[in-house]
């Protein structure tokens, strides 16, 4: 089978079901899906689709870009991870979650990502509050 | 005919795109990507359906000949056998 880099590199996009926990509370291990597709411009706060030296794919949020080297994060993590920007693949531009779609132009999205990811301090907070009310329940 | 339970329909981009929520599928990098009356059919698929009766609601929703109808499944048909989607 192709790899999903050929597979954004012919169709323009890819499209999958999200595996673990590293971009929850947004999106969750085997029940919502993402749509990936080919950019050639990143901005920090895009959640994007990268290729690790060993091969293994992450989702993960950029938090901050320097020149040609984007900084990742999960938004369920508070390492970051330093990626060149050829490793990348593509960017989320619609997520479904809970079986609803979402494109990452709207409003409540954008206001999720700048608020949960300001700074960690304030997600470790954030965290604390979301998991207290909601927990881990599907 | 039935499709495997493992995958959902989603609508993005426009596009309708069939994800498999099973970890078989990690591997692969399986998701199916159609048009609206692909669409249609999949959710017919979704229960244990003849060939005929897929035909049949075809023709009753899109107001087509049975010819066409045929040519059309045929081919949507194929491409779900060809990613082992389809138990028949």
């Amino acid at each position: 089978m192709n790899s999903p880099r050929d597979i954004v590199n012919n169709m323009g996009y890819y499209s999958a079901t999200v595996h673990g926990y590293s971009m929850y509370p947004l999106l969750f291990d085997h029940r919502d899906s993402v749509y990936i597709e080919k950019s050639d411009e990143y901005r920090k706060y895009d959640v994007a689709l990268f290729e690790r030296a060993d091969g293994q794919l992450v989702l993960h949020r950029i938090i901050k870009i320097k020149d040609s080297v984007l900084y990742f994060c999960g938004d369920n993590d508070f390492v970051i991870e330093k990626v060149e920007k050829q490793q990348v693949i593509g960017k989320m531009t619609e997520f479904s979650r809970k079986g609803k779609e979402y494109k990452t132009s709207d409003f409540f999205y954008k206001l999720y990502s700048r608020v949960w990811c300001f700074s960690p301090f304030t997600r470790r907070v954030l965290k604390r509050v979301y998991n207290l009310f909601v927990g881990l329940r599907r | 005919m039935k499709l495997n339970s493992d995958y959902v329909l989603r609508t993005f981009a426009g596009k309708y795109i069939a994800v498999s929520v099973n970890d078989s599928a990690d591997n692969n990098n399986v998701f199916i990507t159609m048009n609206k009356s692909s669409a249609f059919v999949w959710e017919l698929l979704q229960k244990e359906i003849s060939y005929e009766e897929v035909i049949s609601k075809i023709i009753e929703k899109y107001n087509i000949d049975e010819t066409t109808a045929k040519v059309d499944l045929d081919e949507f048909l194929d491409k779900l056998r060809k990613a082992g989607v389809l138990y028949e």
